[in-house]
């Protein structure tokens, strides 16, 4: 092939365009760590990983609103603890107020009792957790429970969304918990209907309420249970996402960025490369009969 | 003694002939670097010696060496390889509006999808609420200013097909000219390369912009034809190219004019530059911003669908959240976070029930579920989908015309390099031809200096 002046220069000048552009890249590639940095250097790859980032940040949105869910749990666990521990020691009362050889002036006191372990049962029933009446369900914006133990609170409860169409429940409803649903026996007219048999020095009636109490101190336990069940769900949801986010990150981090190893590799490459460029266009023009003296 | 003179005139063609020579040889090597040059090689022709002597050397001009089929190869490689690098050029906007950066398209959907999630567990929150509005309003800004670079994109490019065509009838005209004068030239027998070159190199810098063809006829003269059609005629004549903006779509449309009658050949510009340019216009730039409007408004009447059901903590329902067109068309740039809504987080309808506003967050929830919905792609994919889709074509449509022009530019250089090859200088080729010529001047002086010697030896005879 016949070689022209400019065809000489014109691949020296082309060959060392080429590798400084290939350096340029690696360079960016090896100080940045990242392979992906525009939709175009590989497309499939940006479609793939936005995706990834997407799931990585609902996810840890998931995970974090599981945690808080399971601790404001723990403060409602921690509630109906205090509850169980005051449902039985009415039930003591009222098993002690059965016995026939107490005196009236026993029972009164024993009623007293009863009254002070109402209130705060009530009290507990209003419980608020980070500003929440955390047995009011949906209505958790004012106390379930009025002084009669009337419940206010709204009977369905709160669920949070943990996978697309997964949702857990992150409440436990009050109305069950102390009774004041259909079906269940009243916490607060119980503890009434004991204070009243102890005040007038009925062992029969206080008795009589044995039953009920057993039922007020089971649906606690049940709530308290529920509890649990919630918080175990909300545990393993919590795992599972930040499994899934983990997931996201590491196959987000497969599709975008760049191996140390290969990086550095290619940056080395093109380093050389660029090296032998600017040695092969130091030569030009080279040999030539230009000045040769013929 | 008739047979001495015609030794001498015969020495004198050579000189001439030997000067000729070395006067092309010299002017090849001083346009060894002049682009579009093509360089020349001398014809001479022997005189045929009459009875008794005499003959010689005749100069029959210089001729360009060039190879008409590669230079036609040429001019198709280089309108392909300023089509695929304007192209390039155009859609690199596309990797800045969809690159994942903080605050851009991508980043901003997914703070809003998590801030609904957020919500979800704090209804009554006014931070998360909050989140909520600032997450849409991040969202609105992205939209707007994704579409507003879309936007820009289309008017620098319709700026650039503008300026491309301004010079063109100036070229065209300046192609008919000289076809013109070459003709002229080369009829009266005078030397035509420098013309041919000059209109040569304007022909390759009117394929970098335009994917022309051209014919020449046996007199000299060029024809130039885009498509099918006409730019310049044989004879010289040039037609006008001017643009104006398309009454429908307002973005610019290249015309020819001829006999006063403007024709549409925007169709016809699949070459050069202006090739590139209509291709990202009216390709991968409207593509994406279509698509762009069509996630918008779907995003829009998929969360507004969502909104309007639910109830603000005020108690009041039936508010959009955000403000779009009532079409796709648009719908990026003009959407926004409704007036209804917008700067008043309680207003956001979290709660199904009035009567619980504080605590309820089904609506909420429902929100937050339109992430996980298929709102986008014509009720096929979710709104994230959509954008990933978006990013994955954008991506290919730049990638392909870096490969485009990578590969174009490499076709075209291995073609000027064969176009060199024939008609490029070698400057030691050169020298050598000088040498050639200088060699044979100082034998036809040495022919000069043994006639007058000659003549010299006859004249002292006499004497």
């Amino acid at each position: 092939m016949r070689v022209s002046d400019s065809m000489i220069h014109e691949l020296s000048v082309r060959g060392l365009r080429a590798r400084k552009a290939d350096h340029f890249e690696a360079q960016q590639v090896a100080s940045t760590g990242v392979r992906v940095q525009k939709p175009s250097d590989d497309p499939i790859a940006a479609a793939r990983a936005r995706g990834t980032r997407s799931a990585e940040r609902r996810q840890d949105a998931i995970a974090q609103m599981s945690g808080e869910a399971i601790d404001s749990l723990h403060g409602v666990s921690d509630t109906l603890g205090h509850a169980a521990d005051v449902a039985s020691r009415v039930r003591e009362l009222a098993v002690l107020g059965a016995n026939d050889h107490l005196s009236a002036d026993d029972r009164a006191g024993m009623a007293e009792e009863v009254s002070a372990l109402r209130g705060e049962l009530l009290a507990l029933a209003n419980t608020r957790v980070d500003g929440e009446h955390v047995f009011g369900g949906l209505a958790h914006d004012t106390p379930p429970f009025d002084a009669m133990g009337a419940y206010l609170g709204d009977t369905r409860v709160k669920e949070i969304e943990i996978g697309p169409g997964l949702r857990v429940p992150t409440q436990v409803p009050g109305d069950a918990i102390f009774g004041a649903d259909a079906g269940g026996v009243p916490a607060f007219a119980t503890f009434d209907a004991l204070e009243a048999a102890l005040r007038g020095d009925d062992p029969d009636a206080a008795h009589a309420l044995l039953d009920d109490l057993d039922a007020v101190v089971s649906q606690i336990a049940l709530g308290q249970a529920r509890v649990g069940g919630r918080q175990q769900a909300l545990q393993q949801a919590q795992r599972a996402a930040e499994r899934t986010r983990d997931d996201a990150i590491g196959r987000r981090a497969e599709l975008v960025e760049a191996s140390p190893v290969e990086a550095f590799t290619e940056l080395v490459r093109a380093e050389n490369a660029l090296r032998e460029a600017i040695s092969v266009a130091s030569r030009l023009p080279g040999p030539s009969l230009v000045g040769s003296g013929g | 003694m008739s047979s001495i003179f015609g030794l001498l005139g015969s020495a004198r063609t050579g000189l001439h002939a030997h000067g000729f020579g070395m006067s092309v040889a010299s002017q090849n090597a001083q346009n060894a670097t002049t682009e579009g040059y093509t360089r020349r090689d001398v014809r001479l022709s022997a005189i045929e010696p009459p009875p008794p002597g005499g003959g010689g050397v005749q100069v029959r001009g210089s001729r360009r060496i060039m190879d008409s089929f590669i230079e036609r190869r040429v001019l198709g490689a280089t309108a392909a390889r300023a089509e695929a690098s304007a192209r390039e050029e155009a859609l690199g906007v596309l990797d800045r509006v969809l690159a994942e950066v903080e605050g851009g398209l991508a980043s901003s959907l997914d703070d809003l999808e998590v801030a609904f999630t957020r919500l979800t567990d704090r209804p009554a929150d006014p931070a998360a609420r909050g989140e909520v509005l600032a997450a849409a309003e991040r969202l609105s800004t992205a939209f707007a200013q994704s579409a507003a670079q879309l936007d820009a994109a289309r008017e620098d490019i319709d700026g650039r097909i503008e300026a491309e065509v301004e010079g063109l009838s100036d070229t065209l005209s300046q192609i008919g000219d000289l076809g013109v004068r070459i003709q002229r030239a080369e009829i009266s027998g005078r030397e035509a390369s420098d013309l041919r070159d000059q209109r040569d190199q304007l022909v390759r810098e009117l394929s970098e912009v335009l994917p022309v063809t051209t014919l020449e006829d046996d007199n000299g003269g060029l024809s130039v034809r885009l498509g099918g059609l006409s730019l310049v005629t044989s004879d010289g004549r040039a037609a006008e190219l001017t643009v104006a903006p398309d009454p429908a779509t307002g973005s610019m449309r290249i015309l020819r004019e001829t006999a006063g009658v403007d024709q549409d050949v925007t169709a016809l510009v699949d070459g050069g530059t202006l090739g590139g340019l209509v291709a990202a216009r009216d390709g991968a730039l409207s593509d994406t911003g279509a698509a762009l409007d069509q996630l918008a408004f779907d995003l829009a009447a998929a969360y507004n669908g969502v909104h309007t059901v639910g109830y603000g903590q005020d108690g009041a329902s039936g508010r959009a959240l955000f403000a779009t067109t009532a079409g796709a068309d648009g719908a990026a740039a003009a959407f926004s976070v409704s007036a209804d809504v917008a700067g008043q987080p309680d207003r956001l309808a979290a709660a199904l029930d009035p009567a619980v506003t504080a605590g309820d967050n089904r609506n909420a929830l429902a929100l937050a579920a339109v992430a996980d919905s298929d709102v986008a792609l014509g009720g096929t994919g979710t709104a994230q989908q959509a954008l990933s889709s978006m990013i994955g074509s954008a991506g290919r449509a730049v990638r392909d015309a870096r490969l485009d022009a990578g590969y174009a530019d490499d076709f075209a250089q291995q073609l000027e390099s064969l176009r060199q090859s024939v008609s490029g200088v070698s400057v030691d080729e050169e020298m050598i031809e000088l040498s050639k010529f200088q060699r044979s001047y100082q034998a036809s002086l040495r022919i000069v200096e043994a006639a007058d010697q000659m003549l010299q030896e006859l004249v002292n005879l006499k004497r």
